[in-house]
């Protein structure tokens, strides 16, 4: 079992790095001169060679990509073109609000989702079903701006019943308790947005894996010894569908960095996403570099994470 | 239910049909349908939705009901030039590998993979910042980065066509590759084609959004995303520049993966 943890952390590697090789590459011939980002479109001829040779900028491609790669291996990940600031000071207060936003809303919406997907499937084809698979369906064609705006318009501005933006009150001063309510009350409408996505497709796949297990022989098996449906539907079809569901689970999480980007754009909120926007936009090379091979990480290792709970879920997998 | 009952997906098949319908027309002949020149001030500002301007006009006053209608033209460029990139190298490449197989099917299916697993938005963030927004570079992103699942589906179906009977059948009769693959496997695999590229485009709809909605839209044309995004910095004061285009995506998507749905439930 170390063997297949080790070999499977191996593999995180080319990944992580095929997307820093797509990044560069991209930027290296994208048109314009990163050495006017870094003069803020003036300075003299002089001034532009002497940026040129501080950020090794006329070095190939090839020496460019290996002298980042190792920089960030020792956890150097370079300075802002734009401010000078180190990238990693950067990101660092960022992490754990895009963290929070991402993880609450995942948790949220395995629980909602796993129970209205149980709940749909024990009364498959009955009202609750249709219900719940019409607003999935509802649900995915939504745009998640939209779903945001919406909401923000309704509970924040029409309602008062939460803050429009940013993760604190303005000028709040709580520690403790009171800041942690604080920032759960900021909160609440980002990570529903999220969650709202999320949860009507984890409850639609949960669904259908439970449904295409009422077929098995072992389920009937179970019925005809006379147990209960929806005894029969948790204690069997669940536990057998789970690793579809895991599945899920793990390979929504690019689709919560992603979303993450337009709700942290609309509720204002301090995260990665927004550190994306403007770094791209003022063509900040160095800490866009920095947050997109952050984030290739964290989904990798949340797949890999993925992989691994199968082993809880199904001792078949151990064997292999 | 004692009321007579239409078969079962018949309304909805109607509702979505009409729904692609009125997005196919609207896009087409917007510049002749509309009130108004979309990007002309032809109002008060921030105008609320009244009879001269249904659903309201923006900043500076130009007619938002019109920017829908253009917005619907942005959008089915943007989704059929995808459409037309994503079938080319989805059906090329699954052919090749389901038909050939052996290591020309083992290596397609791992660049497939690599596709699949790119981060689309991100890399559509990086790209058309740094090359700058157009309709033509979101198509070229949006296609080069969507082909893979379809390829996969492609690849699948020519499998299972091969085997059948009557391709045995039709190569016994002196049927060369070509011709097989023209006359017998892709109208066998062309529907089950159809149905996911209608869901595949409705995602690529709300991906396109997305990205116009955090300003990487277009500058020379009007789309939905660009229109709900510049709603942001005025939510409090025009509900309605937030609200519409949203409606008009929501509705468009819906209206395709209904059909795909509905389409996949009849094969």
């Amino acid at each position: 079992m170390l063997k297949y943890v080790l070999r499977r952390l191996i593999q995180v590697v080319p990944t992580v790095f095929g997307v820093t090789l797509i990044t560069f590459v991209l930027v290296h011939l994208a048109p314009g001169d990163p050495v006017e980002v870094l003069a803020s479109g003036n300075g003299d001829a002089a001034y532009y060679q002497f940026m040129r040779a501080k950020y090794r900028l006329d070095d190939s491609l090839l020496t460019q990509l290996w002298t980042y790669s190792t920089n960030v291996l020792r956890g150097d990940f370079g300075t802002s073109y734009l401010t000078g600031e180190s990238v990693v000071r950067m990101i660092m207060p960022r992490i754990g609000s895009t963290l929070l936003l991402a993880i609450s809303s995942i948790v949220i919406s395995t629980l909602v989702g796993l129970k209205f997907g149980i709940l749909a499937a024990w009364r498959a084809n009955r009202f609750l079903d249709r219900a719940v698979l019409r607003t999935s369906v509802l649900v995915a064609a939504a745009p998640s701006f939209w779903i945001a705006q919406v909401m923000l318009l309704l509970f924040a501005l029409r309602l008062g019943i939460f803050p429009t933006d940013g993760r604190n009150s303005p000028g709040f001063e709580g520690t403790g308790l009171a800041m942690a309510i604080d920032t759960l009350w900021h909160l609440v409408l980002p990570m529903s947005v999220l969650a709202i996505q999320e949860s009507s497709t984890i409850a639609r796949l949960t669904r259908t894996g439970i449904v295409d297990q009422l077929d098995d022989d072992h389920i009937r098996l179970a019925r005809a010894k006379g147990l209960g449906d929806l005894h029969v539907v948790l204690r069997h079809a669940l536990r057998r569908s789970l690793t579809s569901v895991v599945t899920v689970i793990g390979s929504r999480i690019g689709h919560v960095f992603s979303g993450a980007v337009v709700v942290e754009l609309i509720f204002g909120w301090p995260g990665l996403g927004q550190l994306i926007l403007s770094s791209s936009q003022s063509r900040d090379t160095p800490v866009l570099l920095g947050v997109l091979v952050l984030i290739a990480a964290a989904v990798v290792l949340m797949n890999l994470l993925t992989d691994l709970s199968y082993m809880i879920i199904d001792p078949r997998v151990r064997l292999r | 239910m004692s009321a007579p009952q239409l078969p079962a997906g018949v309304l909805r098949l109607v509702l979505a049909t009409s729904g692609v319908l009125v997005w196919l027309i609207v896009a087409l002949v917007a510049p002749w349908l509309a009130p108004y020149d979309p990007f002309l001030v032809v109002g008060e500002g921030l105008a609320a939705p009244s009879w001269r301007h249904p659903l309201g006009t923006d900043l500076i006053g130009r007619d938002l009901f019109s920017g829908i209608m253009f917005g619907a033209r942005t959008s089915a460029t943007i989704v059929f030039g995808v459409a037309l990139i994503v079938v080319a190298i989805a059906i090329t490449v699954g052919l090749v590998s389901g038909y050939l197989g052996g290591i020309v099917d083992d290596i397609l299916m791992r660049v497939a993979e690599v596709f699949q697993v790119v981060p689309r938005f991100f890399l559509a963030i990086v790209a058309l910042a740094y090359f700058g927004s157009g309709v033509d570079r979101l198509i070229i992103i949006l296609g080069l980065t969507s082909w893979s699942g379809l390829a996969r589906v492609v690849r699948a179906e020519t499998l299972s066509v091969r085997e059948s009977a009557f391709v045995e059948a039709a190569q016994l009769f002196g049927s060369g590759t070509i011709r097989t693959i023209f006359r017998e496997i892709l109208p066998n695999i062309a529907p089950t084609l159809a149905v996911y590229l209608t869901l595949l485009l409705s995602r690529v709809m709300l991906l396109e959004a997305s990205l116009a909605f955090i300003g990487l839209s277009d500058p020379n044309s009007i789309s939905w995303g660009y229109l709900a995004g510049s709603s942001q910095a005025y939510l409090r004061s025009a509900w309605w520049i937030a609200v519409f285009p949203g409606l008009a995506i929501l509705m468009t998507a819906l209206s395709l993966t209904s059909l795909g749905d509905v389409k996949g439930r009849r094969e």
